[in-house]
């Protein structure tokens, strides 16, 4: 049983009545709803006892600022899941404001926006959990064209501790906006992240977003990720998963309008004992719609990756076109990947492929190099990062390259 | 036993059955001597056992099979909840009509021959039926094995004859391959199995001729479970051929078979397989191989009709540069779901596995493709390939890709491809250009599209396929 659970009473103290209806109303549902069983298809491969939260609590608050500031952008910091800082002067047709701040400031704007349990693929139950227990989280909302560039980043401080970051971005009116999320552990605390992203792309609307997870090698977390496209929008969502001993995320993309796209990109360097099971959807509801997925992974020491992908293409969903390809590169006699592409195609008329291929490095190619006086480990290396690197390829977006593959000195 | 309960079909259903004499759609007058009656329990084993005259050793593997199909549950987490639709207890587990396998061709009985000929069976491979064991229900009708085979030292009999007359042989193998518990449907045939091939060829011998059964279901509510055991000593080469057809009847019938090939060091087994079942039929297979050391599996399926088909030949590479190939094509029209794939378990170091699989589905058929394929820690030079490709020809027409690969270590190489296509515009637009009607048209890319696994299949057998697809495809090209 969750300790915590109740808690979210004291959490919400000063949160106006609706909110706490919508708070109990999820704990109810979470009670109610079973944890995942090995039988479900979307936990194959995978570790269920990872995904408990039983012994965990709550962490403190926190006020201390650990982010950096970078000067180009509008900077949002949290710790432990509270605000720390926001950013004073927006550009015109952008809004930032704090989940707990807009529940108060236009509860009628927050009731929308909250209104929906975002999708999972799995973790329905720690769905709720996080829908009980938020009380903070950032909301962003562009209109008017606007375009702007935001950091968000997320410290996590403390042992045996939770924290429920929640990102909410919306777009609409041709708006382009480039988000970029970091999760970073301050300590070596056993740490367990459960975050939300929620993403709706409207009316020509391009959004750019990037989480860079580097929690430390004791710490867990779940990533879920509802992301929306309407007509004519764009959503690019890339992932790096640098840390923890277990992480899941589970992305679900929804093409809900012609000419709706969204690409999918992950590069994730897996060491250590480090499990990593990532689980995507993309789901065609209307035709003419097109996504992309590439995922990629290097996998050293005893690391072990899941890749379970779906296209559903679904009825009437003609002239789609969507991809999906996963590549795992092994370094070691110990590491494992587990691939899972899949396609349901209910329509005709579509171009539909996925492929999958998990292989290591050729003697020929190091010795490429080695014989050009570059050492072994760096030689390994050097390939092991062009082959992740070469995932992003297709995003055209160096602001976000540069910050999954920092220049390296 | 028999409580046949009177049949429902009105004379008028029948008299059309009678005129709409497509492939499959043909029926004789069941004489059933043993009669199992119908649902499962340990009297009808018991009563399957004596009938037989089995020895207590099958007897109890019988029963023991029984507890664990009882207790396993239908593997819907995964699969369609269409197979919560089999009523186990309103299938017949036993029918025979007690005639002893034939020696001679003219001992077979004559509906029994006008049935091989409504399947296509030529007359001069009627003259030359080497080594075909016929199966009519249960048991066989026919089993001739040719003298040459024989004193080349072939062993090819069926499951009964094979677990009496040469324990020896079979019963180091006997459920070993495919073990009672790996689902529920091989619990089921193992407790309920008759009929089927039981076949040794001894080291080095190569066999020219295939060898060849012909089985059908011919009762309604009857499950056939047929047993299939093929051991290829070291060196040997065979190919071994099976066709289905079954006629068509109201209510739903299910087929669960089991086949296991053991090919020892350096030995080939081919298996082929077309089946052309009914829509009624629940198709539930569990085929899978065991190849030692320089030892080759190939698996050549083809799926054509059945409600529901629910089968994954697989390949266990247990010595070292042991091959597995699985070639499959399926098609799946309104009403029907192919649900096929293959297994690849890689054990030991360079082994090499290929797995292409086409499927097509028609009209609102749905087609899908379940794969698995494993390379467990400290194995090396493992290679796999894997490609399905779907072709549509139905804006509700629907096809599933759901590969599992699982790869340990860094010195192999697994790479798996899906794609999904339709029948271009383009394409038809231009052979309708040159005067080619359409439904030709259609028929000539769909053949092209699997043009190069039916050529995997013997000469004989890929005639028939081509014939067997244009059939299914009449009236669905709009």
């Amino acid at each position: 049983m969750i300790q915590f659970l109740s808690q979210h009473h004291t959490l919400q103290e000063n949160a106006p009545e609706w909110f706490k209806q919508r708070s109990q109303e999820a704990c109810d549902l979470a009670n109610q709803t079973a944890a995942p069983s090995l039988l479900d298809e979307n936990w194959r491969f995978g570790s269920i006892n990872n995904s408990s939260l039983d012994s965990y609590k709550l962490a403190d608050k926190q006020d201390d600022d650990f982010a950096p500031i970078d000067e180009q952008a509008l900077n949002v910091c949290y710790s432990n899941g509270y605000p720390t800082k926001l950013p004073s002067s927006l550009p015109t047709g952008l809004q930032i404001v704090e989940l707990s701040d807009l529940i108060h400031s236009n509860p009628e704007q927050a009731q929308s926006i909250l209104a929906e349990i975002p999708h999972s693929l799995g973790s329905e139950q720690l769905t709720l959990i996080h829908r009980a227990m938020q009380s903070h989280g950032i909301i962003i909302i562009a209109k008017q064209e606007c375009q702007a560039q935001i950091n968000i980043h997320h410290s996590i401080k403390g042992d045996d501790c939770v924290v429920f970051p929640s990102t909410i971005i919306i777009a609409e009116d041709y708006a382009n906006i480039i988000v970029k999320e970091t999760w970073q552990s301050e300590d070596a605390g056993n740490q367990f992240a459960v975050g939300m992203l929620q993403i709706s792309a409207k009316q020509g609307a391009s959004i750019d977003y990037a989480l860079k997870q580097d929690l430390n090698i004791q710490s867990q977390s779940v990533q879920i990720q509802d992301l929306r496209a309407y007509d004519h929008a764009c959503i690019n969502h890339v992932t790096a998963q640098k840390g923890t001993k277990w992480t899941r995320q589970e992305t679900f993309a929804s093409m809900l309008a012609e000419e709706a796209q969204i690409k999918l990109y992950s590069a994730n360097f897996v060491a250590n004992t480090t499990k990593l099971d990532q689980r995507t959807k993309q789901w065609h509801a209307k035709p003419g719609a097109s996504s992309n997925l590439i995922y990629k992974n290097v996998l050293n020491d005893r690391a072990k990756t899941i890749f379970s992908g779906m296209i559903l293409v679904d009825q009437g969903a003609h002239q789609t076109s969507a991809y999906q390809s996963n590549r795992n590169l092994l370094l070691n006699d110990q590491a494992e990947a587990n691939s899972m592409p899949g396609l349901e195609i209910l329509a005709d008329g579509v171009q539909c492929s996925h492929g999958s291929a998990t292989s290591s490095l050729s003697d020929e190619e190091i010795f490429y190099l080695l014989s050009r006086g570059i050492p072994e480990d760096k030689a390994r290396h050097m390939i092991a990062q062009g082959f992740l690197k070469q995932s992003l390829n297709d995003l055209h977006n160096d602001n976000i390259v540069n910050f999954i593959f920092p220049e390296e000195v | 036993m028999s409580d046949k309960p009177a049949p429902k079909e009105s004379t008028d259903k029948q008299a059309l059955l009678d005129l709409d004499r497509s492939i499959g759609n043909f029926s004789f007058p069941e004489r059933h001597k043993y009669d199992a009656g119908y649902g499962l329990s340990e009297q009808t084993i018991d009563y399957i056992c004596d009938v037989k005259n089995e020895p207590d050793w099958i007897r109890e593997f019988r029963k023991k099979a029984l507890q664990v199909f009882e207790s396993k549950p239908l593997p819907t987490h995964w699969a369609t909840k269409e197979i919560e639709k089999i009523d186990f207890d309103a299938i017949r587990y036993y029918l025979s009509d007690g005639e002893r396998p034939k020696r001679s061709w003219d001992d077979v009985p004559d509906d029994v021959k006008r049935t091989f000929e409504r399947l296509g069976v030529p007359e001069q491979e009627r003259q030359f039926l080497a080594g075909v064991e016929a199966q009519y229900d249960s048991e066989s009708a026919y089993s001739n094995i040719k003298e040459e085979l024989k004193s080349q030292g072939v062993i090819f009999v069926n499951s009964t004859e094979g677990l009496k007359e040469y324990p020896e042989i079979f019963k180091p193998w006997f459920g070993k391959v495919i073990p009672t518990g790996d689902n529920k449907f091989s619990a089921l045939n193992s407790a309920v199995f008759s009929g089927g091939s039981f076949i040794y060829v001894p080291k080095g011998l190569k066999l020219k001729h295939p060898l060849q059964a012909y089985f059908r279901i011919n009762s309604e509510n009857f499950g056939q479970f047929e047993r299939t055991l093929i051991i290829a000593d070291e060196g040997a080469e065979l190919m071994y051929m099976e066709g289905c057809t079954a006629p068509q009847f109201e209510t739903s019938t299910l087929h669960s078979a089991v086949v296991e090939l053991v090919a020892l060091k350096g030995a080939k087994i081919q298996y082929v397989t077309v089946q052309n079942w009914s829509s009624n039929v629940f198709n539930m297979v569990t085929k899978r191989g065991i190849a030692m050391e320089d030892a080759e599996i190939r698996w050549i399926d083809c799926n054509i009709g059945s409600g529901l088909t629910m089968k994954y030949p697989g390949v266990v590479l247990k010595g070292k540069r042991a091959r597995g190939e699985v070639i499959s094509i399926a098609i799946a029209n309104t009403g029907q779901h192919q649900d096929t794939g293959a297994k690849m378990i890689h054990a030991a170091d360079d082994t090499t596995s290929n797995v292409v699989s086409k499927s097509i589905s028609i009209g609102s058929g749905r087609s899908s493709y379940r794969g698995q394929v494993v390379i467990p820690r400290g194995l090396k030079g493992c290679k796999n390939n894997t490609e399905c490709d779907a072709l549509l020809l139905a804006a509700d027409s629907r096809t599933d890709t759901y590969p599992a690969i699982t790869v340990r270590g860094d010195k192999n190489v697994v790479q798996h491809e899906a794609s999904v296509s339709q029948v271009s515009e383009d394409m038809l637009f231009y052979m309708e250009q040159r005067g080619i009607p359409k439904a030709a048209a259609m028929s000539l890319a769909v053949n092209g599209f699997i043009n190069d696994l039916v050529q995997e299949f013997p000469m004989e057998y890929s005639v028939e396929l081509r014939r067997l697809i244009d059939l299914e495809m009449e009236d669905s090209i709009g």
